[in-house]
């Protein structure tokens, strides 16, 4: 044993390997970080058998190590493709035998290399180096070392391309970590494919394991730095998953990048492999979905699906990288089914109660209490007053409806709880129309409002005046009638005498002009009389300070009396 | 012919006016004051022309009217009154009078009136009726 400085930096290298690895399994948040702290044991392990390999003077003892430092050695590449796998939140896309089935070279690989001496498949020969600063074994690869080689290439190869997609897809935050885990993958690599390529500064001596653990300090350093492990995985996976919202990531070609369980359940496609799908054919059934993305703008669709029953509110937001240009959408969809089912049912009590203001025949103003403000008329209102709602609504009630000024409100101001009281609309013509007004207080959530009820009585007031106006004709021609029938008698009486004392007097007798003079006016009296029998209206006309009837205007004409 | 006329008014100056009038025409007047008495004069003797007030006391004109029709179909009755209207006409051409006039009426208007009645029942042929 020659513990050159060599296998000191390989001891060293192995123990950080073990120190990472040891603080990751410590500290994981994710079950998709599982490979990291193995990856990390066996590279420590490798790094660990190596450094005895090269501290080894004796052939036997420095073969055993670089036999035993083969487990590490073939399942690090494997390792390293499924932590990254992992890291990319691919691992569940993986059927459970896959990461199996990958260490089964490795596997043949140490068994290869244990059973060696029986067959030499893996080394031809082996032989002690003696011409660097410390003897180093020098082997001589067979067709089984380069099946492992190969294999374990591919492994690196296809770790890193994943690696690359994660760097590609990335926002700016987790291009960073996956650009420096590319970078870290990076250097074994570069040092692999120098010794393979016969560029070998310390003679037969393997840089990989130095290379590795670079790599594990790049992917601590992202660790470190960026929380690695805690967030990537956790946020990708576990929102998606647990989020109510059905969740539908687009690329650019309108193809079907990622979906989550939600949206799979809301558009029915649980089953069908979607990701990487046209959206046109995932969202087949529901054409509206289609043309939504198609647009391509910000915009927002309802759907109403059947079987059962719901409303799907959708929601495309067009995704844009740092140039503007269209790196894909982001499809939003919620079931908005109990909202929308609480909102028809608001709208149809809303509407019930529109249909039952609209069909009252009376005409009714609802007034905001604080501004005197109206806020609604129904139609009956609107037909009353002449203008359209929009006129009505937003006026003042004084404009149109209440005697009261300002300030002087019967059930404001003077805190009636209810008002019942005859008054005017004066309609947009300026028109007073007579109306019979019920003001009642009311509270809705916490807004008083004043319900006015208007019944025109136009018709009313005109039959109560033509009522008055007949019974007055009644008592008039009444009282003429009896004025006729007691004056005529003695008028009769008057004018009989008068005609027969003119029959007694000769036709000079000096009596006889005053006896006809009486008699003309008694004919004057008797005109009166019929006047007043001919009575049909109720004209006055003035006298002195009152009113008295007037007799010419109030009587049916001779012309008249030919109709009956 | 004895050109009998039967005068019924409530008032005593308007009975008086018309019995004077119609007694210079040469007819012979009976007055009543009343319904009651004028039908007592009809049972009593036979007169085919008649002017009567509508206002009375008790039994009115138009009544008293109907009650004489009953009997006598073809007696000239006029009615005469202080005031009434088209209803008034109606409800007398109703009850059987032959012609309306309204007080205060011309002393001529009711002699032609008489000589008109009794001219009417000459050329009828009709002098009386037969008492009971």
């Amino acid at each position: 044993m020659f513990m050159n400085p060599y296998a000191w930096s390989l001891v060293a290298a192995a123990l950080v390997s073990a120190a990472l690895g040891g603080y990751v399994w410590k500290h994981r948040a994710s079950a998709r970080a599982r490979a990291f702290p193995l990856l990390m044991l066996s590279l420590s392990w490798w790094s660990l058998a190596y450094g005895m390999e090269v501290a080894s003077t004796d052939p036997d003892i420095a073969m055993f190590w670089a036999i035993a430092e083969y487990p590490g050695i073939a399942s690090s590449p494997v390792l390293w493709l499924l932590f990254t796998l992992g890291y990319a939140g691919k691992t569940r896309r993986l059927s459970r035998p896959l990461p199996g089935a990958l260490f089964l070279v490795p596997l043949t690989t140490v068994t290869l290399v244990v059973t060696n001496p029986w067959h030499h498949l893996y080394y031809r020969g082996a032989a002690m180096d003696s011409s660097g600063a410390f003897p180093l074994l020098a082997l001589t690869p067979g067709p089984g070392y380069w099946l492992h080689v190969v294999y374990s290439y591919l492994c690196l190869l296809a770790g890193t391309v994943v690696l690359f997609s994660v760097w590609l897809r990335s926002s700016r935050l987790y291009r960073r970590q996956a650009g420096i885990m590319l970078l870290g993958a990076s250097v074994p690599f570069a040092s692999n494919l120098l010794y393979l390529a016969g560029i070998r500064p310390f003679g037969h001596l393997d840089l990989t394991p130095f290379a590795f653990t670079a790599t594990g300090a790049a992917v601590a350093f992202g660790l470190f730095r960026y929380g690695l492990f805690d967030l990537v995985p956790l946020a990708h996976g576990v929102l998606l998953k647990n989020l109510r919202e059905g969740i539908a990531v687009l690329d650019g070609e309108r193809r079907v990048v990622e979906m989550n369980p939600a949206a799979r359940r809301m558009i029915g496609t649980d089953g069908r492999p979607l990701v990487g799908s046209w959206a046109s054919r995932v969202f087949a059934g529901h054409p509206a979905l289609v043309a939504l993305i198609r647009d391509g703008v910000e915009a927002e669709r309802e759907l109403e699906l059947q079987d059962p029953a719901r409303v799907l509110e959708a929601r495309y937001s067009p995704l844009v990288g740092e140039g503007e240009a269209p790196l894909g959408g982001l499809l939003v969809l919620r079931d908005v089914t109990a909202a929308k089912q609480a909102e028809r049912v608001l709208r149809k009590g809303h509407e019930r109660l529109e249909l039952l203001l609209h069909a009252l025949p009376q005409a009714i103003l609802v007034i905001d209490a604080k501004s005197h403000r109206i806020v609604d008329a129904n139609p009956q209102a609107c037909l009353l007053i002449g203008l359209p709602p929009d006129r009505i609504v937003g006026r003042r009630c004084h404009s149109f409806v209440c005697r009261f000024r300002e300030g002087d409100c019967p059930i404001t101001d003077a805190g009636k709880h209810l008002d019942r009281s005859e008054g005017v609309v004066v309609t947009a013509e300026g028109e007073e129309v007579p109306v019979l007004k019920t003001v009642l207080p009311i509270d809705v959530d916490g807004e008083e409002w004043l319900i006015e009820s208007i019944s025109d009585i136009t018709e009313l007031k005109r039959a109560e005046k033509e009522r008055v106006e007949k019974e007055k004709l009644q008592a008039l021609v009444e009282t003429a009638g009896a004025v006729c029938h007691e004056m005529n008698q003695p008028l009769m009486a008057v004018s009989g005498y008068g005609e027969l004392a003119l029959m007694g007097l000769e036709a000079d007798h000096p009596v006889r002009p005053e006896v006809q003079k009486a008699l003309e006016q008694v004919e004057r009296m008797v005109e009166i009389t019929r006047k007043l029998a001919r009575i049909t209206g109720y004209r006055t006309k003035d006298y002195l300070s009152g009113k008295i009837l007037d007799i010419d205007s109030s009587t049916r004409t001779e012309e008249s009396d030919a109709a009956f | 012919m004895t050109q009998t006329i039967l005068v019924v008014d409530d008032e005593a100056p308007i009975r008086d006016v018309l019995e004077k009038t119609l007694t210079r025409a040469g007819c012979e007047v009976r007055v009543a004051a009343s319904a009651e008495e004028a039908l007592e004069i009809l049972r009593r003797e036979s007169i085919m022309v008649m002017l009567l007030d509508l206002h009375l006391s008790g039994m009115d004109g138009v009544a008293l009217c109907e009650r004489i029709r009953l009997d006598n179909p073809v007696a000239v009755i006029y009615a005469l009154t202080g005031y009434t209207d088209l209803f008034g006409l109606l409800e007398c051409r109703r009850a059987g009078f032959d012609d309306f006039f309204t007080k205060p009426v011309s002393l001529d208007t009711l002699r032609e009136a008489a000589e008109d009645a009794f001219e009417k029942l000459e050329r009828w042929g009709v002098a009386g009726y037969e008492l009971v």
